[in-house]
């Protein structure tokens, strides 16, 4: 006979509002609102959709080329790009901002295949006509991806928290103690790039973006440039989106400023151009800055947090420098999987009680 | 004395205004300096049948033309719209690039066609990727080019009046009346040349398209049968379509517009959301064989060449410049039989 703790409920506090918490924040509703009962989520951020880096972001789904060892990321890349693929045959992948597109990723030289070789769809080698296309380039990949754009992805995510009762705050925090004050039972720190406020991280590092938006609809295709003497998107690249192309190239590490530079921006458009040049006619809408959370790898783990006599709960899910939206679900069901630890651990779950 | 000087003002009239039509006329007008060229036609852009056509460049296989001949027309077509789609130009003239499937319900004869090595990148798609096509056994994947002619038209005719040549809006209805007129006689009259030379063989396969909003779909997905096909463009996804032979009906037919939407709603499901812009019919100026030959046609005493290039079908897009410039050939074989030999 299984017999249920008498204090079954728990209260679950999300810390930030971008696509890491709003989906941590759903996968540990969808394994765990009929085990724990009542299951009590909120989320607190200083900042949400539109104003989050998500929101900001490109929207396309690709990891960094080359994984460096951390199998674990390309783990989690791959199942979210099948997770966000699922999606595909329903009309709801419309609200969900999510649909597939094609292009090109350049080198300057042969280079090894990427880590999501085997993630995306009809990944293969450039032939020399399509090279012809972008002088300059010697070598590169044609394959077929996702876009999951974040401006509505993060509102479809917020609805479907909404509906199953999870309430949202306005307000930044500043403490882990202070949501353990009130009552959480565990804390999900998804702050990304503010984490360091949290709790000092010197592996936590901003990696200063900035794009241009312009309406170019007659682009079908994203082109990813890679120059391996300047680093992970220093180099131009354009991303077509729903209604408005990316264009981009800037990663400059340790730049806090989320201002605007025009000098960034004179030097995306013209090699934008340079890349692309029936750009040259496409109107710029708008400009945006953020800053990567970027960190040697993604931090997730668990972490108890001594304060006072009872250890604080915290689960760590930060530092998916560019590829948040590309990583998302595979993180948060791993989030989802640290936080059923801490439920068996409560004896919050059914359990047989001796 | 220099062939040029005894060449000027050469009269040449281009009769049609549709893709075929202004495609030659500017192969002709550029290409031939010391002729005058004018084109002639009762329709223009946007009320041609090009107007309406998704404008993919995709080819299919005439029984009757040598293979080397249609390889060159769909290969130099091709090349012509994706030097414009690299360049400056492409939105101004409505050519982008684009990337997608045909697939088929069952593996078809021929797995790769003729014209698989002039488009790019092509190959057969993948287990995983033709699992989001469960009716559909087999598939290629390539990247071709789209070529909007309500954006075309218009570019292709400031490039011809740049280049000196007039236009005229008249509606021709025998050659007689032009033979006063002009030198030489182009054809681009499409399903016209039914009633204009005579042509018993040229007949309309009706086609019916809808546009949808749906800036969502960056991939075109196309059915081997021709019937089903989804092709995103600059502004609005063209959905279709019908092959209605010997249809002469130019009205929408609300059955066909259920049919197009229960189809390609299926191949792509997110279209149910789709807002329909508008819905187009076409009649497609088919032809066994697209006529692209000369000949010499008396008309009020003299002896006028006359170069035709007509019946494309639902290719019309697909093999312009390549005909244009096949036309154009033809054109100056006619001007050399015309000019007296130089005397030695």
């Amino acid at each position: 006979m299984v017999m249920f703790d008498s204090f079954m409920d728990m209260r679950v506090a999300v810390i930030g509002a971008g696509v890491i918490g709003l989906s941590t924040a759903q996968s540990i509703y969808e394994h765990y609102h009929s085990i724990v009962s009542p299951l009590t989520i909120e989320v607190y951020a200083d900042k949400f959709t539109p104003l989050t880096t998500s929101d900001g972001a490109a929207g396309f789904w690709q990891p960094y080329l080359y994984d460096k060892g951390n199998v674990q990321e390309t783990k989690w890349n791959k199942e979210t790009f099948d997770y966000l693929l699922s999606f595909l045959k329903s009309p709801e992948s419309i609200k969900m901002g999510i649909f597939l597109e094609s292009g090109y990723n350049l080198c300057s030289e042969p280079a090894p295949d990427p880590s999501f070789k085997d993630s995306v769809l009809g990944f293969r080698q450039l032939t020399d006509r399509e090279l012809q296309i972008f002088p300059g380039y010697k070598f590169g990949w044609f394959n077929t991806a996702l876009m999951i754009e974040g401006k509505t992805y993060l509102p479809w995510l917020m609805e479907w928290l909404r509906k199953r009762g999870v309430k949202f705050y306005h307000r930044k925090i500043k403490s882990f103690k202070e949501l353990a004050e009130t009552g959480a039972d565990v804390i999900i720190n998804c702050s990304g790039m503010w984490s360091g406020q949290l709790q000092p991280d010197p592996d936590l590092k901003p990696g200063r973006g900035q794009i241009l938006k312009v309406d170019a609809p007659w682009l079908k295709h994203w082109i990813i440039t890679h120059d391996f003497t300047k680093g992970t998107y220093n180099s131009p690249y354009i991303i077509p989106g729903y209604r408005l192309v990316t264009l981009g190239g800037v990663f400059q590490m340790g730049n806090w400023s989320e201002q605007n530079s025009s000098v960034d921006h004179k030097e995306i458009w013209e090699k934008a151009c340079q890349l692309e040049p029936s750009l040259k006619h496409a109107r710029i809408v708008d400009d945006w800055s953020g800053l990567r959370p970027v960190r040697s790898k993604v931090r997730l783990e668990r972490e108890a947090i001594w304060s006072g006599e009872t250890p604080i709960e915290v689960i760590h899910n930060y530092g998916h420098g560019g590829f948040g939206l590309t990583i998302h679900r595979g993180c948060a069901e791993e989030a989802a999987r640290l936080f059923g630890q801490i439920v068996e651990q409560k004896g919050k779950g059914p359990k047989a009680r001796l | 004395m220099c062939r040029a000087a005894m060449m000027k003002s050469v009269r040449v009239v281009v009769v049609g205004a549709g893709v075929i039509g202004f495609s030659t006329a500017v192969c002709i007008v550029e290409a031939l300096p010391f002729c005058s060229v004018t084109l002639m036609a009762d329709k223009f852009s946007p009320d041609t049948t090009s107007d309406g056509a998704a404008g993919i460049l995709f080819a299919a296989q005439f029984p009757d033309i040598p293979l080397q001949r249609q390889k060159h027309w769909f290969k130099d077509s091709f090349d012509h719209l994706l030097a414009i789609a690299q360049s400056q130009c492409a939105p101004e003239a409505g050519v982008m690039l684009s990337s997608g499937w045909q697939i088929f319900k069952e593996v078809p004869a021929v797995k790769k066609p003729f014209w698989s090595e002039f488009v790019i990148g092509f190959r057969l798609m993948t287990d995983v990727e033709r699992k989001r096509f469960p009716d559909h056994k087999f598939g290629q994947a390539f990247t071709t080019l789209k070529c909007e002619c309500s954006t075309y038209l218009p570019w292709l005719e400031k490039r011809f009046r740049k280049a000196g040549g007039q236009v005229e809006q008249r509606k021709v209805n025998n050659l007689q009346e032009l033979s006063n007129n002009f030198d030489i006689i182009v054809n681009c009259s499409g399903l016209g040349s039914k009633v204009l030379v005579g042509d018993t063989q040229v007949y309309p396969v009706r086609g019916q398209v809808l546009k949808v909003e749906a800036p969502w779909v960056q991939h075109f997905i196309r059915d081997g049968d021709g019937t089903t096909y989804i092709y995103p463009g600059i502004r609005s996804v063209t959905i279709g379509g019908t092959r209605q032979e010997g249809d002469w009906r130019l009205q929408v037919d609300d059955r066909d517009t259920k049919g197009i939407l229960e189809r390609c709603s299926r191949l792509e499901p997110s279209l149910n959301k789709a807002k329909i812009l508008n819905e187009w019919v076409g009649l497609r100026p088919s032809r066994k064989n697209p006529r692209v030959e000369r000949e010499v046609v008396e008309l009020q005493g003299r002896l006028v060449p006359v170069v035709h290039n007509y019946g494309h079908g639902g290719w019309g897009v697909t093999l312009a410049w390549g005909t244009a410039l096949d036309t154009l050939g033809l054109v100056k074989q006619s001007l050399h039989e015309m000019a007296p030999q130089p005397k030695l």
